[in-house]
């Protein structure tokens, strides 16, 4: 066998480029989302849930495969056949109020909107106006899009079905679940209210994407990059308050605030409530006792949580406040370096925050912490900053030094488009 | 030390003496880069973080195992590479069956980007798929993660001839499809290319 090397030139070229557009469509994680993620891992350490999802898989694999084997193909080819298999395929079973046109245009014939229903049980709703459209349709799920308007989703939950709704720049991942988007191109405005399940929106200003949970609404307004996430009351609690019996009255939120004011309870039910995107209570607790009395005494795990919450609710000046007083109160705790950099990310949020701010957090993180944890992020965000207030000519010199330090690091793709720009 | 300043081998040494503020950095210094090779070898972000779950959980678990603690780099890598053929063995079985769910959709998209892109990452994944799972990781821990043919073998604990007959028969077979492809012929000339940048 002849081996052949990384830039063999008998690789099709448009392999190549497909390789580099797999390569570049990743895209590093936010630093909410990987304090998510070890915050998971914690919570599976602390459980000792030791048989894991890999050896239930595999229980279950093999399961399934000793039933396969006694059935073989004919279950197969009953499975495709029968419209009771476990997993029906998804396909468009009738449209109500318009027609289907070429490209999947959808074109309303009345004035109640269009109903797309599927064979699965899922339902596509665009309102009077809207304009949407399938993009496709497949028997392992669909992608939609809104192009202007409000669409409602009812989608069922099937965990072999995906769904992709595709709303101006924003994509909406969808497992099972019900809610309603809306897009307006004109003043560049994205909202969704999701009434039951769990979907992960991402697009500009949610860098990364952001989940939620039932109940949460998401604005995000491009021009203002602004994005804001709300609780609603679920639709039982608003029956309930609108009725003439009023519920009884609950304890008071100071009885409820003193009894957690032990730190060891708030640090792990602030850190819960992060993880289950629950960033609002978060923040009433803080407005509720004082900003400046949590931020004199929260320990440096909660005072980096608040801030993680702050980001993510646009206020940026209070994540700023809790990153500084973790360096003020905790100078010598590692936690001060991880805070030094997240410094400079509440710099490039915050609204009165300048690009030569954001730039000196980074150079004094890799000044303290050439080899730190975010010492990629650091170099990497200080390149793209400096490209943004200055062209490539300035950011040259930095994609350089990026590239000799961290070659496979996360901004390398940017640093080696930056090289080549003219 | 602790923390940021620490070496590879301190975290080792804290993780294997079950150290809180361990966990944290080893976390925080190795998940993004095992996260971008998850994403990367699968195609789905949601299936990555998944998969770095039970990678950190083994290795968190595992550390006071470790002989070397100056080698937690590549302790962590092994542990990716192993759950991450794993998961493609077991996607390969569940392929067998028709009734049982599909492939994970790809859904490692870059917010900016259309569905044109999202279509031609889905037809690379689509090929991806075709290959043995020793073949598609090492033509991925190759071409996307640039790592050399010493340190898959290293990481994949399999000798050099193999990773350069694994990467000599992903890169032809995939050649291969993707010029017998219409809808990838575009490529070659530069079509559709730079939008998912």
């Amino acid at each position: 066998m002849i081996s052949r090397d990384r830039d063999d030139p008998r690789d099709a070229a448009a392999l190549v480029a497909l390789t580099e557009l797999g390569r570049d469509a990743a895209k590093p994680h936010s630093i909410a989302e990987l304090d998510q993620g070890l915050n998971a891992v914690r919570a599976r350490l602390a459980a000792g849930a030791g048989q894991r999802r890999v050896v239930r898989r595999l229980a279950l694999l093999g399961a399934t495969a000793a039933v396969c084997v006694v059935v073989g193909v004919k279950v197969g080819s009953v499975a495709r056949e029968n419209p009771l298999a476990p997993e029906p395929a998804v396909a468009v079973s009738r449209i109500e109020g318009g027609t289907r046109l070429e490209g999947g245009y959808l074109s309303q014939s009345g004035s109640e909107g269009v109903k797309v229903f599927f064979s699965e049980g899922s339902l596509f709703a665009l309102m009077p106006g809207t304009r949407g459209r399938l993009r496709s349709v497949s028997k392992d799920g669909a992608q939609l899009s809104v192009e202007h308007g409000t669409a409602s989703l009812d989608i069922t939950h099937s965990r072999g079905h995906r769904w992709l709704v595709e709303a101006g720049p924003f994509l909406v991942t969808v497992t099972g679940t019900a809610f309603t988007v809306t897009w307006d191109p004109a003043s560049e405005r994205f909202e969704l209210r999701l009434r039951h399940g769990r979907v992960v929106v991402s697009g500009p200003v949610v860098r990364g994407g952001i989940a939620l949970l039932a109940g949460q609404r998401l604005v995000v307004s491009l021009p203002r990059a602004e994005t804001v996430i709300t609780e609603e009351p679920p639709a039982e609690a608003v029956a309930i308050s609108a009725g003439p019996v009023r519920p009884t009255v609950a304890p008071s939120a100071a009885r409820l605030s003193a009894s957690f004011q032990a730190k060891g309870v708030r640090a792990r039910r602030w850190a819960a409530d992060l993880a289950n995107g629950h960033w609002d209570r978060i923040l009433a607790e803080v407005d509720r006792d004082g900003i400046d009395v949590t931020l004199e005494n929260a320990a440096s795990e909660d005072l980096f949580v608040l801030a993680d919450a702050a980001r993510y609710l646009r206020r940026a000046e209070l994540a700023r406040s809790a990153l500084l007083a973790v360096r003020r109160r905790f100078p010598r705790s590692p936690r001060a370096l991880d805070a030094l950099f997240m410094l400079g990310r509440a710099e490039e949020a915050r609204e009165n925050g300048t690009r030569a701010q954001a730039i000196d957090r980074y150079e004094e993180y890799m000044d303290q912490a050439p080899k730190g944890a975010y010492a990629d992020e650091a170099l990497g965000r200080k390149m793209i900053l400096t490209n943004e207030a200055g062209g490539p000519a300035q950011a040259r010199p930095i994609a350089g030094e990026y590239l000799l330090r961290f070659p496979n690091g996360s901004y390398a793709g940017s640093a080696r488009a930056l090289q080549r720009a003219p | 030390m602790a923390g940021a300043r620490a070496s590879d081998a301190g975290v080792a040494r804290g993780l294997a003496a079950g150290e809180g503020w361990a966990i944290a950095e080893a976390w925080h210094r190795f998940a993004p880069m095992v996260l971008l090779t998850a994403e990367r070898s699968l195609g789905s972000r949601t299936e990555a973080e998944d998969v770095v779950q039970d990678v950190f959980y083994r290795v968190f678990r595992k550390a006071n195992t470790l002989r070397d603690p100056a080698r937690l780099r590549s302790f962590v890598y092994s542990f990716t590479v192993r759950v991450l053929k794993s998961e493609l063995r077991r996607r390969r079985v569940r392929g067998w069956f028709p009734f049982l769910s599909a492939e994970p959709p790809i859904d490692m998209l870059s917010p900016a980007s259309d569905f044109e892109s999202r279509e031609l990452l889905t037809k690379l994944y689509g090929l991806l798929n075709r290959l043995t799972p020793r073949d598609r990781l090492v033509f991925v821990l190759r071409r996307m993660e640039s790592m050399t043919v010493d340190e898959i073998a290293s990481t994949m604990d399999i000798s050099l001839s193999t990773v350069k007959r694994s990467m000599a028969h992903a890169s032809s077979r995939l050649s291969r499809w993707v010029e017998a492809d219409p809808g990838l012929a575009g490529l070659a000339r530069g079509e559709h290319w730079g939008r998912a940048r």
